[in-house]
């Protein structure tokens, strides 16, 4: 029952709910966490930077506190600094005491060759100024400055004391731990972009229940989606069930009043056959024959449209499931009777009493035409097998022309194209079977015959 | 990892911003004793007292013993970088000088 819609397919489809969910957490994924990888790195950078000033601060203090003088009011060499680095030729952290005379008074051994230049904006408040300054080799130094009043021998002494430390040793850090938290922040990527992977094809399985229930709907098993679907859905699902309603609303309508104009045609049809007999006896004989011709042939319209129409909306609607071997029995002994049947052989195999999915009238009118037509050009026998849910008349007639089988199973050849005693039966039996989803073969057989099966 | 360097760096802050304190050890365990049997005060009711005397910060704490007396010696910054040298009593928190000229103990 698959692909008789054969929708022309677009040029280009937008692109798909995956693929976009993958662009969007492949680009917001390693984004967000390039951003929190900047935040992190200069939060550590700000915490490292904190501590280096406390240490500075404490150093300046540490100097202010060991001022000796001479007599004369001059500084003397601060002793009692346990950092080595002040000790070491290019050491990284470095001292230097300014007074009115020179602004570099007193130097670190760890200054060696090198002055510390004073900043451009000194503070006389007592402030501490943070700045970075040039260092020796090369080096930036994060520096910081304080002017101090300090009691001497010759009264009391402004100075500036300066101590500053390289700032490598803190890039460094930043590097380090901006390399060390890499492989954490890659793999959080690819667990993020991993986790919305799932996310889609998880969320997106609802579609699935979508395409099987319009599956189920367009094979006539159901006639509407109800609640297989998420909420979301739910405004889809109420669309295509008004839409489905008002179908079989129209659908209905078609039939009742395709039904109604094939009751009204039967009384009008009887007269005309009454007209014909009327015609006959005043010796219009070929007139009356024409006109019998055609009665038959409307006759043949009416019956089809009358039968079609009683035949079930879809297959949910039957009234009851049918016994097979109960209604096969009831058909054969019915043509049993009729004068060509009774010249027949029949060899009917039933075994398997089974109750099969299909409202009992429309079972006993999809056989019953099928045998119908087996008898009608039967020579001497007609079989009628049932066995593993398929159902099999043959008759060994003429069979049919190659050509018109592939037009008697194609879809859609239209009613009227069909000429009565040949195809308005098999045009019901292909109702039937398309509101019941059975698949129907008809084939001629390799002796003598036409072989009609139906799979249940 | 941030996590563990925090604690470090604000211990290490800790450690550089509290005032450095110089004195023998055997002074030290005296002066204990004495502030146990309450003879003298404790340090931190005298750093107390030094701050709300003089405001700043107390960048060295020295301890003199001289014939069983405790005599302090803070070194204060205060914050318009004016450096003064206060001696006090341990025994009291009495001032007994600021701003001492001569360094020679």
């Amino acid at each position: 029952m698959n692909g008789d819609i054969q929708t022309e397919r677009p040029g280009r489809r937008p692109l798909s709910i995956r693929a976009r969910f993958l662009i969007i957490s492949l680009v917001a994924v390693p984004s967000a966490l390039a951003l929190a990888a900047l935040f992190m790195v200069s939060v550590f950078s700000a915490n490292l930077e904190r501590r280096l000033n406390a240490e500075l601060t404490g150093h300046i203090n540490n100097i202010a506190a060991s001022l000796r003088f001479a007599p004369d009011g001059s500084p003397e060499r601060p002793a009692g600094f346990f950092d080595k680095r002040f000790g070491d030729a290019y050491g990284g952290l470095y001292w230097q005491i300014g007074d009115d005379t020179s602004p570099a008074r007193l130097r670190s051994p760890s200054l060696w060759d090198f002055t510390l230049a004073p900043p451009a904006d000194q503070p006389s408040d007592g402030r501490v100024l943070h700045y970075d300054t040039a260092g020796p080799d090369g080096t930036t130094l994060t520096a910081q400055q304080r002017q101090i009043m300090v009691p001497t021998p010759a009264g009391l002494k402004t100075l500036r004391i300066t101590v500053a430390a390289d700032r490598k040793p803190l890039q460094d850090a930043d590097y380090r731990f901006a390399f060390d938290i890499l492989p954490y922040l890659a793999g959080l990527a690819l667990f993020l972009i991993g986790a919305s992977l799932i996310q889609v094809v998880f969320g997106l399985k609802p579609l699935a229940a979508l395409t099987s229930g319009l599956d189920r709907i367009r094979e006539r098993r159901g006639g509407r989606l109800d609640g297989v679907l998420p909420k979301e859905f739910e405004p889809v699902e109420n669309s295509v069930n008004r839409l489905l309603d008002a179908q079989a609303q129209a659908i209905a309508k078609a039939r009742a009043r395709a039904g109604d104009l094939a009751h009204g045609l039967k009384t009008p049809l009887t007269i005309l056959s009454n007209d014909a007999l009327t015609l006959r006896q005043k010796g219009e004989a070929e007139m009356a024959d024409e006109i019998d011709r055609l009665v038959a042939m409307m006759r043949a319209h009416v019956e089809a449209e009358l039968a079609r129409s009683r035949i079930v909306a879809n297959a949910e609607l039957r009234q009851s499931d049918a016994d097979m071997d109960k209604i096969v029995g009831q058909i054969v002994r019915t043509l049993k009777r009729t004068p060509e049947g009774e010249a027949l052989i029949w060899q009917v195999e039933t075994g398997e009493p089974a109750d099969v999915p299909l409202d009992p009238h429309d079972l006993r009118e999809l056989i019953g035409n099928i045998v119908e037509n087996a008898v009608k050009w039967a020579s001497s026998e007609v079989t009628i097998t049932w066995k593993n849910r398929r159902l099999t008349v043959t008759d060994n007639g003429p069979g049919v022309d190659p050509e018109k089988i592939r037009s008697m199973t194609e879809r859609g050849v239209r009613l009227d194209e069909q000429v009565p005693g040949t195809g308005l039966g098999l045009s019901i039996v292909k109702e039937i079977c398309t509101v019941y989803g059975l698949t129907l073969s008809i084939e001629n057989r390799q002796q003598a015959g036409l072989q009609v099966a139906i799979a249940f | 990892m941030l996590k563990r360097l925090l604690p470090i760096a604000i211990l290490s802050a800790l450690a550089l911003a509290a005032p450095q304190a110089r004195a023998d050890d055997d002074d030290l365990d005296r002066l204990r004793d004495a502030v146990s049997r309450g003879e003298v005060m404790p340090l931190s009711a005298l750093q107390d007292e030094v701050r709300r005397a003089f405001p700043g910060e107390i960048i060295r704490v020295e301890l003199d013993e001289d014939d069983g007396r405790f005599i302090y010696e803070f070194k204060v910054l205060q914050t318009n970088g004016r450096l003064i040298e206060i001696e006090m009593d341990a025994k009291d928190g009495r001032v007994l000088d600021v701003d001492k000229d001569d360094d020679d103990d």
